[in-house]
């Protein structure tokens, strides 16, 4: 049987690269999340892969939080605010 | 009103010429990655009418900037830390000689052999040639983390003389700036210039550090290092907006960063960039030298052989520097054979106690580096995305420049055919008068 799992980490250590790019592979990532929830065990490289994308999404979360807290206090500056 | 006319036509021959001088001065630029794009801002006069170019607007996106510099910071540390990982990495690396599990191992096995046959001369020999094998791995191993810790040192010392000479320039800029905005904003095009030499500054000093910075409405730069995150309160100030900046010197004995005044600078401070990996190097090292002793003192309390009449440690010492070993060729000469087998027992497991404190140890150490390897290929990644979304949003597009001048020229052509106009109906006005 073929490892979805695997598949999908690969696909998305490939694919996903910065946040601009959550929007797009939203779909991918939680089918991956599920599965990888529903697995008890992992290969040794899907260990790895599933460290990467976990960490990925810590920091493109904190990217997001920073983009968020730069456009305030540009409007801020601005008086927009 | 004939003169009002003309009057108005030389605005905007000379916007025209203003215009073009900044759409050359994109164009000439196209290549230069520090350039950031400029446009004309016209604005009309009022009475006689007319119009002129007010300023040159400098189309930064500073929040991509200040993103790109956060990344930038984080993938040259996250960079320097895999470098000097992938050099620890194959020190310990088992899959080739360099692995100490080869030295355990043949340790313990020939302890065993002995054991089995405390009279063979050959078991006994190697006994103590590969216990001492084991003591001068251990200690080389130990030599060469202090090695890099030393050499590392010498970098960060390196390095914070780099932020100096950055921090004088970008405080020099400042200088620079206040003066030529104080001379006029005429000179808009020296005044530009020097944006783009701060922003290439404060992209160089973000390879070294953390830095977060605000400018001020002339474009001075305030440089901050934060011990958390912006919205903290802990910072120290690299670069003031008036001219000053903050000199710091590295002191390797204390490991500490101080500042003009002496004031001592708290290395926690420094967690990005070359510095920071640095520090967080030298404090990594520190952990692989505890874990390196934790091993000798486990091969200490945990090999023993019984030796007249009482458990006797093989080797001696607190930690790796002062490990030796305990026991002489004449010791196993009078080895008593009835210790054999409990003897044999007490290895065993002193040689699967050592295994397991060695296979934590080295499983820190490849955790760390994949760790590093992660940060660094993720941040990699985002920091070329931004790279190119940045050079997209601030660098000069030819293709739009080239538009732009053609409609200045078209423009510039309509102004003409209306001054040649004008001055045919003057001379008309004149010859009727006559």
């Amino acid at each position: 049987m073929e490892n979805k799992l695997l598949l999908g980490l690969r696909f998305l250590d490939k694919k996903f690269s910065s946040p601009f790019d959550i929007e797009e592979l939203k779909p991918h990532i939680e089918l991956v999340l599920k599965l990888a929830e529903e697995k008890e065990t992992f290969s040794a490289e899907e260990k790895v892969l599933l460290k990467k994308l976990l960490y990925k999404l810590e920091r493109f979360e904190k990217f997001i939080d920073l983009q968020q807290k730069l456009f305030k206090s540009k409007f801020k500056f601005e008086g927009r605010l | 009103m004939i003169n009002e006319t003309l009057g108005i036509l030389y605005s905007a021959l000379l916007s025209d010429q203003k215009s073009l001088e900044v759409r050359n001065r994109n164009v000439a630029n196209s290549d230069n990655p520090d350039y950031v794009k400029e446009r004309p801002v016209l604005q009309n006069l009022s009475y006689p009418g007319g119009v002129v170019v007010a300023d040159v607007d400098r189309l930064s996106d500073e929040i991509l900037q200040k993103q790109l510099l956060t990344s930038t910071s984080l993938l040259k540390g996250y960079e320097e830390k895999k470098n000097v990982y992938d050099v620890i990495q194959n020190y310990f690396d088992d899959t080739t000689d360099n692995g100490l599990g080869k030295y355990i191992d043949n340790f313990f096995n020939s302890v065993l052999q002995f054991l089995r046959d405390p009279q063979n001369e050959g078991a006994k020999e190697a006994f103590l040639g590969n216990a001492q094998n084991l003591i001068d791995a251990l200690k080389n191993r130990y030599n060469q983390l202090t090695e890099i810790q030393s050499q590392t040192k010498k970098k960060l010392a390196l390095d914070i003389a780099q932020v100096n000479k950055i921090s004088k320039e970008l405080a020099q800029v400042n200088k620079n700036i206040a003066l030529l905005y104080a001379k006029g904003k005429s000179d808009s095009n020296d005044y530009k210039y020097l944006l783009d030499e701060r922003d290439k500054l404060l992209k160089q000093l973000s390879e070294y550090v953390n830095i977060d910075y605000n400018f001020d409405n002339l474009g001075r730069a305030e440089v901050r290092i934060f011990e958390n995150d912006s919205t903290a309160a802990g910072y120290i100030t690299l670069v003031f907006q008036n001219g000053d900046f903050n000199k710091l010197t590295y002191d390797s004995t204390t490991n500490k960063v101080v500042n003009s005044d002496g004031i001592e600078w708290p290395i926690s401070f420094f967690k990005n960039g070359e510095i920071g990996a640095y520090t967080t190097i030298i404090n990594d090292i520190n952990s692989i030298k505890d874990g390196l002793n934790n091993l000798a003192q486990t091969l200490v309390n945990n090999t023993t052989i019984t030796l007249n009449g009482s458990a006797t440690p093989v080797f001696k010492g607190t930690s790796v520097n002062d490990l030796t070993l305990n026991i002489t060729k004449s010791d196993l000469d009078n080895y008593d054979l009835s210790s054999s087998e409990t003897d044999q027992d007490t290895i065993q497991q002193a040689w699967d106690t050592v295994r397991n404190t060695y296979n934590t140890f080295i499983s820190e150490i490849s955790n760390k580096y994949t760790d590093y390897q992660i940060k660094y290929e993720t941040e990699l990644n985002l920091n070329q995305s931004l790279e190119t979304k940045y050079s997209a949003e601030v660098g000069v597009n030819l293709d739009q420049e080239l538009a732009e001048i053609m409609k200045l020229q078209q423009h510039y052509q309509a102004i003409s055919k209306m001054i040649a106009t004008s001055t045919r109906l003057v001379d008309y006005i004149l010859n009727a008068v006559q």
